[in-house]
């Protein structure tokens, strides 16, 4: 007999945010209608993020990517950034012709900090790729400050920050720029697209002219119009989506109190948190290997996932790339794990993933209304 | 202009399905309807031309330099550098304004790896050449050789187009899908580096609603020349041109079509072809004519005026 799966549909760590289907519509027809819902786009996100510019683009990869162009040092060869990150990142800096040289993370923040790529300075460097983790923010204030000092331009990989703030103020206006995701796994669902937020209005021309493809050394990269619309759309319902996950993210700290072997990495208590995506931590004292857990979640159709792994510096590169070693951030790589979260995941779905691992855990709590093989209603 | 009520209704559907970008269900009957109507065994959805164009050269392993007409879509030479080629652009035929197998044949040099041809151009002769020299060859636009094309799809809502990638070889086309990020479409193949090349679920509605209404039109050279008789309707840049006797014809068409509510941008000749003679005062005599299909009419009967 074919057991069937514990969840169904599976339970997503994507996001998948729904805005209000009449909102989306209003500005689809507006979109449909001509309307330069685009500009508008732009606007509303440049002010949302207290930055002068916003420029809207296809999608996030190559919003880093012609980033990534406008800013590195010419004649320099080196971008400096995590290993411990986006898989495809490596992948942006070869196309943006540069050679990936990664650096360590803070076991703490799990984000690079000053101190980590200061370790790893060296003068073919053209631009510092720093990246907010996914849950917390890197030392902004600290990187800044080295990226001064050194002379390199700063670019944040900002995707997984986009309602939070730093001390200094809101994410999106610091280093030279700062670059965004709207796909729809993203906070702001705009089915695909991008965005990058500077304060340098040179910089921004420059990049509205590598992004519309009028610099000869750009391409066009633009925004589609209903893609723009969703967007809207989604910042429109921001602070709602906000509440939804507070209350997921409230509902496993409830149900993973006292779990052993488990820590739910907490998000700073702060009205700007998203609290978008949940990780957890599987301590040593944890029965299961990482592996062995992920494999029993995702046979109950729960699709929880590796956190960035293998880390960039361990997966082979068809490219030039300066090899590392990177023994913090390989620990970490195989220490967590994204549990189901966004816009499907109901409290009820929290509490019967946790059910699950608690019952691996041995500790007694673990779930008698339903079991793998079992179909849930 | 597509209807409004088969906008939403297209847009309704994605939200009750929730599945917004990933290949889903409308990315893969995009698919599986332009392969039918290019008559081709893969057709690849990716979000616009220019990023297309990108991975078809990067998927095609192409390396130093690549021939291309000096009159392709300005996007054309701007994504063979993206994927790392150097551009050599050809100079023209003065009648059709697209390239000669005998034109490029004068381009190729030690470091050439691929010709690169438009539609409208000397396809059986160019690939015979390539063949003859061990070079690739592919193409920008629709033509008649089955060789790998980046071909536009319908886009409403999409300043910067949508496409597809055609091809009848199975490894390119696992190789195009690994690097567009495929989330499991096709079989995996190594290829150097990925890419976001992704189409929506809404892009791909858009173009499904153009692919019904106008299956295969993308650029309306014949209906121009047929509303146009006796008149030089040529494709230049991947759109349809009027090729006037004289700049002074070209400026009076212009101001005609302008006065009369129609765009007239000029083609923006790259920089780097302005040694190419023909191709400049092909330019200089070029009107670029709207590609929306309900205006062609309207165009003609201002340039029957005119003209």
């Amino acid at each position: 007999m074919t057991a069937l799966p514990l969840f169904d549909p599976p339970l997503s760590t994507s996001n998948l945010v729904q805005p209000d289907r009449t909102v989306f519509l209003h500005y689809a027809r507006a979109a449909h209608d001509g309307a330069p819902v685009v500009e508008w786009l732009e606007t509303r996100l440049a002010a949302f993020h207290e930055a002068a510019h916003c420029i809207a683009l296809c999608n996030g990869f190559w919003g880093l990517v012609l980033s990534i162009h406008a800013l590195a040092i010419p004649g320099r060869t080196d971008i400096l950034m995590p290993s411990l990150t986006y898989r495809r990142m490596a992948d942006v800096a070869a196309w943006a012709r540069l050679r990936p040289r990664f650096c360590e993370v803070d076991r703490r923040t799990l984000a690079c900090t000053a101190a980590t790529m200061q370790a790893a300075l060296v003068p073919e460097i053209g631009l510092l790729l720093a990246v907010h983790p996914i849950v917390n923010q890197c030392d902004v204030s600290g990187l800044v400050a080295l990226a001064a000092e050194q002379g390199l331009p700063l670019l944040f990989d900002s995707v997984e920050s986009v309602f939070e703030h730093v001390p200094g103020g809101k994410v999106g206006g610091f280093g030279d720029a700062e670059c965004f995701s709207l796909h729809a796994s993203k906070l702001l669902n705009g089915f695909e697209g991008g965005y990058v937020t500077t304060n340098d209005p040179a910089l921004a021309r420059r990049l509205g002219t590598l992004r519309d493809g009028s610099a000869a050394d750009g391409m066009d990269a633009r925004l589609n119009r209903f893609h723009a619309a969703m967007a809207l759309a989604s910042l429109d319902g921001l602070d709602n989506q906000v509440g939804r996950n507070r209350a997921r993210y409230a509902a496993y700290q409830r149900a993973l109190a006292g779990l052993p072997g488990l820590r739910l990495l907490p998000f700073e208590d702060s009205p700007h948190a998203s609290c978008k995506t949940i990780v957890a931590e599987l301590l040593p004292s944890w029965p299961l290997s990482r592996t062995e857990t992920l494999a029993r979640l995702n046979a109950a159709q729960v699709l929880a996932r590796a956190y960035y792994h293998p880390p960039l510096h361990m997966k082979p590169m068809a490219y030039p790339h300066v090899p590392a070693s990177l023994p913090i951030t390989e620990r970490l790589s195989e220490a967590f794990i994204v549990l189901p979260c966004g816009h499907h995941v109901g409290l009820d779905d929290i509490e019967a993933v946790v059910g699950l691992l608690a019952e691996w855990a041995g500790s007694g709590r673990g779930t008698t209304a339903w079991a793998p093989g079992e179909a849930r209603a | 202009m597509m209807a409004w009520a088969d906008v939403e209704a297209a847009f309704s559907g994605i939200l009750e399905r929730r599945w917004y970008t990933n290949h889903g269900p409308l990315a893969q009957a995009l698919e599986h309807k332009a392969a039918a109507a290019f008559a081709v065994r893969h057709a690849i959805a990716v979000t616009n031309p220019a990023i297309g164009l990108i991975m078809l050269a990067e998927a095609l392993h192409l390396s130093g330099e690549v021939i291309l007409p000096a009159l392709a879509p300005g996007r054309c030479a701007q994504s063979l550098s993206w994927a790392g080629l150097r551009p050599v652009f050809c100079d023209v035929d003065p009648g059709t304004l697209g390239i000669t197998a005998e034109q490029a044949a004068c381009c190729i040099g030690p470091d050439t790896s691929a010709i690169l041809g438009i539609a409208g151009a000397d396809e059986e002769g160019l690939a015979r050449l390539a063949a003859a020299h061990g070079l690739a060859f592919f193409q920008d636009g629709r033509g008649h050789h089955p060789a790998p094309a980046l071909l536009l799809l319908p886009c409403h809502g999409d300043d910067a187009g949508a496409a597809c990638i055609t091809t009848q070889d199975d490894t390119l086309a696992a190789r195009v899908r690994n690097i567009r990020s495929s989330y499991g479409a096709g079989s995996a193949a190594p290829v150097a580096r990925t890419a976001n090349g992704r189409l929506s679920e809404a892009q791909a509605a858009m173009a499904l609603l153009g692919l019904k209404q106008a299956p295969g039109q993308a650029c309306p050279v014949g209906t121009y020349r047929a509303g146009l008789p006796g008149r030089h309707v040529v494709r230049l840049g991947g759109r349809a041109a009027l090729l006037t006797s004289s700049t002074g014809e070209r400026s009076r068409a212009c101001a005609a079509l302008v006065s009369a509510g129609f765009p007239s941008d000029p083609f923006v000749l790259d920089p780097r072809a302005s040694g190419c003679p023909v191709s400049v005062e092909g330019v200089s005599r070029a009107v670029l004519l709207p590609q929306v299909l309900e205006q062609t009419a309207a165009v003609c009967a201002v340039l029957r005026g005119v003209c």
